[in-house]
């Protein structure tokens, strides 16, 4: 005999008008009510190669809020600049905290808008700034400390969950990593020169992750915006 | 007219600890004394002159503490406004300025004084030196409505300060307060991060309520006390006001070394009194006439990194020139109005406050990765000579190899070089580098196939350095 789970009932004040009535507040003892996320808030605009690779990989064709990125492999930090362009040109305020910070010139040439943008370097207390800034910033670049304990990076990363932000983890193979539901990995890059100069970086990036069915290729190409 | 005189000690790279202990120390010379940043205390002389005798010994005491609190390298500067006694305490060794030559020492100074000791906006004091109003001197010359006119507010701040006057005074008793706030705690806050918060807290108080009326913060004491009465009472001062981030960072490190000292108790009080104000400058809103929640989560946040790690929280600050890595300049955020938002976005680009356009800059994209600092290499050919740029700008030969300590890289492709002579006028500060981008072979350890990274080295004074890395 199967058992079917009992439907959840709308209550008949709300059925039909979606709008609360005065006293429904009081009566149901409600002291605070969050914030409403509506879907389309719920993910970051990325560049249309990371959204079709996305998307291809059966996920969100965007960033999610709540969700932790990783990037790896030979050029983290260029990847990043790229990923995180049209979210910062959209208007995201963006925290990078990590040791090393990116030369800001580099990310105006991949459009980012720097007046949205903060650096901080955690010294000794990356955990503390880790908790001041997720769920602040919509996105928050870190690179784990040498020193931090994996436990941390865990708690940091279920934290991220709980909140509405977004955290993309910068990992070289030295690195305590954060576990992450996407990550990228850049397995190699070409680069490009024109008129005597370097204009473009092209990367072989691969998709995998435990929110990923299927490893997924693709190339990507950060260059003067 | 008769001024009030003041004094400014500067101690410069004396620590923290140091600065503690000296700023104890000379609570007993004078109450009211003023902290402007990590290196500078501000002391009103008309108390200790009157009970020491002379300016020349309340020097010698002054002195005396310094020695006493550890500090060797400490300068007096005694003057009738802070901005020549900084310029006296500048000099090194115990500077004083008569009342009577005050105005005559002021006039002969140059006007980049004024962004050197007094905040002034750089962009007002170039532009004054290029309008032939080269000294201090010949400001106070030109009217001051002439200079409102032209700058604004910062043209009547700049004509108070070349005249000889201050724009607050230093005073040296409590003047009635324009905004208090207080704290009590009935459980005392025994750690540094608890009373962090309750001091940001109380900063947010203050800007909260000074805001309305289109005031900010510019010389407020800020006090402390323990259920066993012990006090730490600090003034701090900024000509242009404190943020709430600003405030915040100052009270951190007024209580930071005073809580490492052996207190009793833990903080059971805590309170800010608003000495003066200035007017707050002009914040653009929101096309809907607010900001937004993103804003108001992203700046609450920098408060509390910046109560966290100071001045280790940075925006960025477009400065100009040819060098692709020092294009920008961090900056600390608590030096920064962040909430008024067309000044956060001329601050970022190119061309708003500093020149965008720059003939000789590189070309391309730029290396995402600073190396901090530079790392000296060496370049090679392939018959293991050293590679330099000639004084037609051309490779003395074929770069083959990047040498970084002992690793051996094979460059693979090169651009450059890219020669820049930049004030060559200027004996103190020319400076004559050739770029390279370079393109090299990496093999990781354990690994069989090579990758390619690309690098920017440059040659200067006859020896490579590895500046950035790209991607």
């Amino acid at each position: 005999m199967s058992s079917r789970a009992p439907s959840k009932s709308v209550p008949g004040h709300l059925s039909g008008r979606g709008v609360l009535e005065p006293d429904v507040l009081e009566r149901a003892k409600v002291t605070t009510l969050s914030r409403a996320v509506l879907k389309r808030d719920r993910s970051l605009p990325v560049p249309a190669h990371f959204a079709d690779a996305l998307r291809g990989a059966g996920v969100s064709q965007g960033l999610v809020r709540g969700s932790v990125y990783a990037i790896g492999g030979t050029a983290p930090v260029g990847l990043a600049m790229l990923l995180l362009a049209e979210a910062s040109k959209s208007g995201a305020w963006i925290a990078w905290c990590a040791p090393t910070p990116p030369n800001p010139r580099a990310l105006l040439d991949a459009g980012w808008s720097l007046d949205r943008f903060v650096c901080i370097d955690p010294q000794r207390r990356w955990a503390a700034c880790m908790d001041a800034c997720v769920g602040e910033f919509e996105v928050v670049v870190t690179q784990v400390p040498a020193g931090v304990p994996a436990g941390e990076a865990r708690r940091v990363s279920a934290a991220v969950a709980r909140s509405n932000g977004i955290v993309v983890g910068l990992a070289t193979r030295r690195d305590v990593s954060m576990p992450a539901d996407v990550e990228f990995r850049v397995d190699a890059s070409d680069w490009n020169i024109e008129s005597g100069h370097l204009q473009s970086q092209a990367m072989r990036v691969v998709l995998a992750g435990r929110r990923i069915a299927d490893t997924r290729r693709f190339d990507a190409v950060l260059a003067v915006s | 007219m008769s001024r009030s005189r003041v004094a400014v000690i500067m101690v410069p790279g004396a620590g923290d600890r140091a600065l503690h202990r000296l700023a104890q120390g000379l609570v007993e010379v004078t109450p009211m004394i003023e902290l402007v940043d990590d290196s500078t205390i501000v002391l009103p002389m008309r108390g200790p002159t009157r009970y020491f005798g002379n300016e020349r010994a309340v020097i010698e005491r002054i002195t005396g503490v310094a020695a006493l609190s550890g500090i060797d390298t400490v300068s007096v500067g005694v003057a009738s406004s802070r901005l020549a006694a900084c310029i006296a305490a500048d000099r090194r060794g115990s500077h004083i300025v008569d009342d009577e030559a005050h105005i005559g020492f002021l006039s002969a100074q140059p006007v980049a004084v004024l962004e050197r000791f007094a905040h002034v906006d750089p962009d007002v004091v170039s532009l004054l030196f290029r309008l032939g109003l080269g000294t201090l001197g010949a400001i106070a010359a030109v009217g001051r409505d002439v200079l409102a006119d032209r700058f604004g507010p910062e043209g009547n701040d700049v004509h108070v300060l070349a005249t000889g006057n201050d724009l607050h005074e230093v005073s040296c008793e409590p003047v009635p307060t324009q905004c208090f706030v207080e704290s009590h705690h009935d459980t005392p806050l025994d750690n540094l991060g608890s009373v962090v918060v309750a001091a940001d807290d109380l900063a947010r108080r203050v800007v909260e309520e000074l805001e309305p009326q289109g005031l900010v913060a510019c010389r407020v004491i800020a006090t402390f006390s323990t259920e066993h009465d012990e006090t730490c009472s600090r003034v701090w001062y900024h000509p242009h006001g404190f943020v709430r981030s600003s405030l915040t960072e100052r009270l951190r490190r007024q209580v930071e070394k005073w809580l490492d000292d052996e207190l009793t108790a833990g903080v059971s009080h805590a309170s800010i009194d608003v000495q003066a104000t200035t007017q707050r400058r002009a914040t653009q809103l929101g096309l809907w006439g607010e900001h937004g929640e993103a804003d108001r989560a992203a700046w609450n946040a920098i408060g509390r990194l910046v109560s966290l790690v100071g001045d280790a929280v940075c925006v960025p600050e477009w400065r100009g020139g040819r060098d692709p890595m020092q294009q920008f300049a961090l900056v600390p955020a608590s030096h920064v109005e962040l909430r008024d938002v067309t000044a956060a976005r001329r601050r970022v680009t190119p061309g708003g406050i500093h020149p965008g356009d720059w003939t000789g800059a590189i070309a391309g994209i730029a290396p995402g990765v600073p190396v901090e600092p530079r790392r000296k290499v060496e370049v090679r050919d392939s018959r293991d000579r050293h590679v330099v740029v000639t004084g037609r700008h051309v490779f003395s030969s074929q770069p083959g190899f990047v040498v970084d300590g002992a690793c051996r890289y094979r460059i693979v492709g090169c651009c450059g070089p890219w020669p820049v002579e930049e004030r060559w006028w200027d004996a103190a500060r020319r400076r004559r580098v050739a770029r390279m981008q370079c393109i090299v072979e990496v093999t990781d350890n354990g690994r069989t196939e090579a990758r390619t990274e690309a690098w920017l080295v440059v040659l200067e004074q006859g020896s490579w350095w590895l500046v950035g890395v790209y991607g």
